[in-house]
């Protein structure tokens, strides 16, 4: 079957297709300093939609961890995220959380163990989730594209030039 | 229009489908269907791309006649670009919110290097060492940093399963499919867990049952003939309620003797274990969850030809351990508002064994509840609680011989309530303290206070992590549960007195740094000292007399100290590194004399070098232990045998491939440099051939006389053991997992 790196390209495909000849629009590069909390995801959108770049991450994950300091590293990472919301979630939190008129819950499998619903709903692929967990969604937070496991520079690059030509 | 597949028929989403020469174009459909409209009349070129596929191109002929079918299929290109193969987290990492260092290993660490059990794996940690007791019966228990076994607490999912016991067979029988990872407290953890985790603690997270696989295998075999068997399934019963069942199952039956000393080089095994563990869905999320778990197991070691009929005899030696446990446990959150917490252990082992001619059939069940509340207030983290412990303990022993009818067996009952209490406070952002107490009596012997302080500093981005922790924690031995050496051999067990509880003071210091490096690389460092005093230190001494090992508690103290590096380096290229050192000094020191604890080394490394092909689905794992030299005890002056053992190491090559649909196979060769504890001496198995004496002489203070027939004046002594007298083999095996 078909590898994850070609999951990776066939999105940019995608993209160029929807999205036709779609240019970045060439208004001030504002970068998006800090990840945006996902509980803050849903009130952002409804004040300016944009697509929505998520980390699904657990605070054991230490590739988790190198893909946050990817992510503030990257110049040209930081350059694109004014045109998308780039946004963390804890595979783990305990917090009820709303997405799309539904509460999602912490589903606990023991004293000191358990998933979020969420995290499971958005980042469960090829029938199981593992950390770090990339999820792509257009500005009516529809999954566009997801990518179990750690994505290195040039693919983080393509990642978010895809996403500005969701826009 | 058409249909594009792949080489075995499946649909190829979203590959793209174009017509170069008229620049249109269209991508597949979720079942590879695609249709291109409005094409003018003629001869095409028909190109079709796809990432990870060799690019495919054809020609049509368009006419106004009929619409035109052109299927396409897709060829695997080998050159796939940018495989990721980082995806799960094989490094280790130390959990970051807790003061508690925890570090946690997934279960994809321990397939590089695949071992029957996870209490096999551990030995690919470093600080954590699984330690053999016994030549002929390979028993063995966990060291944490130097710490004995019973000092470390074992949970599953957090529930722990309390029993002395449990740091031998607690770890066994849990499918290696079914683990997420293990997380792993070196040192004092949480006063929760009460005395027993001073050494440390190890929690098996087992897999969500809505990320778990619906149906695995693992099934691996090595070139001595053992064979292992992992299965392992989750079901959805209603909507609420989700389990997961594995089974495990260990055969080795195939005596190999290639240090010809008579005796099987390793145990025969037969061993069983079943898993069952069901989480249910509540109201506000709370907590239901409970499993089961029996272990059988049936081991053997001694003379080559011994069978069940001599089981006991003293006409062919050997060592033969029926065993027979199961364990119930669960948590339960109560349907209040507040966060109230009811957690719940039984289980019992059944030993039945003999050593020789030593009978030792011993029984234990423990009962365990306990209450706690836990409450956020500001800053404050607090936890309290009540717990109770039964233990009831028997066996065919002098330790459980009534004093008042001589003769009668009287079984010992132990009750140990408590009552714990603990604040994690956050300072700010970058400081935390958690304070804990635990009181708890003991109905043998009286009050135990156990109070625990750790401390985390973080630096604000969380890169540099300092923990300090300090603790004391408290044990009531059983030798003969505990330390199969008592039952093995010719030696005698003798208590000097009546063993008064161990008790120890532990300190540990760990400072992780994390290097992040923009190309994607990473470097990570864990480093710990750490410092344990036991005061009434239970020692075997096997120096005093030949022929008998004494327990007493030392009246002066003992010392565990000792330092320990880990560094993990993993590039971007898909090269991973975890290299690991610990250096230690273990004594005791009664009077003036300090003595170095036996079977214990002063340095071990360990490592585990990884490299992912990519493209080809093919890892190299490459895993090894070195250990340095540990005072081995000998039974006399004229004892050939070395006194200490050499600088030793194990490595271990292992090359995996995925072989698609789910399957991975795996294959390699353990123990490279066919290391075994043979190089260097005669025997290691003193008197193998007279394994009950009958040809030694004794003089008349009963020690053996050197004889024509004894050279050496030795009796017979399988207890000089400091490595798995396994050579060189070969392992394959394979491995399938079905996700939905």
């Amino acid at each position: 079957m078909m590898g994850i790196p070609g999951n990776l390209t066939r999105l940019c495909i995608l993209l160029f297709v929807f999205s036709g000849s779609a240019l970045v629009s060439p208004s001030v590069v504002n970068g998006q300093a800090r990840p945006l909390d996902f509980k803050y995801l849903q009130d952002s959108m409804s004040v300016q939609p944009k697509p929505v770049l998520l980390l699904l991450s657990t605070d054991w994950c230490v590739y988790c961890r190198m893909q946050k300091f990817q992510t503030q590293r990257n110049k040209k990472f930081q350059k694109n995220s004014s045109h998308f919301y780039y946004a963390e979630l804890d595979a783990e939190s305990k917090d009820p959380l709303k997405f799309r008129d539904r509460t999602y819950r912490f589903l606990p499998n023991g004293e000191s163990s358990g998933v979020h619903e969420l995290a499971v709903a958005l980042g469960k692929h090829n029938g199981t989730l593992a950390y770090p967990t990339w999820v792509v969604m257009d500005k009516d937070l529809n999954i566009r594209y997801r990518h179990s496991g750690a994505l290195n520079k040039q693919d983080l690059q393509l990642l978010t030039e895809s996403l500005m030509k969701l826009n | 229009m058409g249909k594009v597949t792949d080489t075995y028929g499946h649909p190829v989403e979203l590959a793209s489908v174009s017509l170069p020469q008229l620049k249109m174009g269209m991508l597949a459909d979720s079942l590879g269907y695609y249709r291109i409209t409005g094409v003018p009349n003629g001869h095409w070129r028909i190109q079709s791309t796809f990432t990870g596929y060799k690019s495919w191109s054809g020609h049509i002929d368009v006419s106004d006649s009929a619409a035109v079918i052109r299927d396409i299929v897709l060829e695997a290109s080998n050159a796939s670009l940018n495989e990721v193969v980082v995806s799960g987290t094989m490094k280790e990492v130390s959990k970051l919110e807790s003061p508690v260092p925890v570090e946690v290993y997934t279960s994809k660490f321990f397939r590089a290097n695949p071992t029957p059990s996870v209490f096999d794996a551990l030995q690919n940690i470093n600080g954590v060492r699984p330690q053999l007791n016994c030549n002929v019966c390979s028993t063995g228990d966990i060291h944490i940093n130097g710490l004995e076994g019973p000092y470390t607490m074992i949970l599953i999912d957090g529930m722990p399963i309390v029993s002395g016991l449990s740091t031998v067979y607690g770890l066994s029988g849990i499918p290696q499919s079914l683990i997420e990872r293990v997380e792993i407290v070196k040192g004092p953890a949480s006063t929760l867990y009460g005395s027993e985790a001073v050494g440390g603690l190890i929690n098996i997270i087992t897999k969500n049952p809505s990320t778990a696989p619906v149906l695995s295998a693992d099934v691996f075999s090595t070139s001595w003939a053992e064979v292992n068997a992992d299965l392992a399934a989750k079901f959805k019963v209603g909507a609420k309620a989700h389990s997961l069942i594995g089974a495990n199952y260990f055969n080795y039956q195939n005596p190999v003797d290639n240090n010809h000393d008579g005796f099987t080089d390793i145990t025969l095994q037969n061993r069983i274990s079943v898993f069952n563990k069901w989480s249910f869905e509540r109201k506000e999320n709370r907590v239901l969850s409970m499993a089961a778990r029996y272990v059988y197991e049936d081991r053997w070691g001694g003379q080559m030809n011994w069978n069940k009929s001599y089981r006991g005899g003293d006409q062919v030696y050997g060592e033969s351990i029926y065993t027979k446990r199961w364990e119930y446990f669960g948590t339960y959150q109560l349907p209040v508002k507040e966060k109230i917490t009811f957690m719940f252990s039984a289980n019992g082992h059944d030993q039945n064994s003999v050593y020789g001619t030593t009978l030792y059939n011993a029984d234990q069940y423990v009962g365990f509840g306990q209450l706690s509340w836990n409450k956020q207030i500001k800053r404050h983290d607090i936890l309290a609680g009540l717990a109770y412990r039964y233990t009831y303990y028997d066996d065919n022993t002098p330790a459980t011989r009534s004093f008042e009818e001589p003769g009668k067996n009287k079984p010992s009952h132990t009750n140990l309530p408590g009552v714990f209490v603990q604040d994690e406070i956050s300072i700010n952002d970058n400081n935390k303290v958690l304070l804990g107490l635990r009181y708890d009596y003991n109905s043998l012997h009286g009050s135990i206070l156990t109070p625990r302080i750790n401390y985390k500093w973080n630096s604000a981005d969380k890169n540099n992590v300092l923990r300090l922790s300090f603790g004391n924690g408290y044990r009531v031995a059983n030798v003969f549960t505990e330390d199969h050496a008592a039952l093995t051999g010719s030696r005698d067990v003798v208590f000097a007195s009546e063993l008064k509880p161990e008790t120890s003071w532990n300190g540990n210091v760990n400072f992780v740094k994390k290097i992040f490096m923009s190309n994607g690389g990473m470097i990570g460092f864990d480093a710990t000292g750490f410092y344990t005093y036991f005061d009434n230190k239970i020692i075997a001494n096997y120096d005093i007399n030949p022929n008998e090992i004494v327990y007493d508690n030392l009246s002066g103290h003992a010392v565990s100290k000792g330092i320990s590096l880990n560094v993990d380096i993993a590039l971007p290229n898909g090269l991973k590194f975890l290299l690991g050192g610990t250096a230690m000094d273990v004594y005791s020191k009664d009077g003036g004399t300090k003595v170095r604890q036996l079977f214990t080394e002063q340095f071990t490394g360990v490592w585990n070098v990884g490299y992912a092909f990519k493209g080809l689905g093919l890892t190299v794992d490459y895993t090894g232990n070195l250990y340095g030299p540990m005072r081995l005890p000998l039974l006399s002056d004229t004892d050939p045998r070395r006194e200490n053992s050499p600088w030793w190491s194990i490595q271990n090559i292992q090359l995996t491939k995925a072989a698609g649909e789910g399957f991975e196979i795996f294959g390699g060769v353990k123990n490279l440099l066919n290391w075994t504890p043979n190089k260097g001496n005669p025997f290691i198995i003193a008197r193998a051939h007279d394994p009950f004496d009958k040809n030694v002489q004794f003089d008349a203070g009963g020690q053996a006389m050197v004889t024509p027939e004894n050279p050496y004046g030795l009796t017979f002594d399988p207890s000089y053991v400091f490595g798995p007298n396994q050579g060189i083999r070969g392992f394959l095996g394979i491995r399938y997992n079905l996700y939905r």
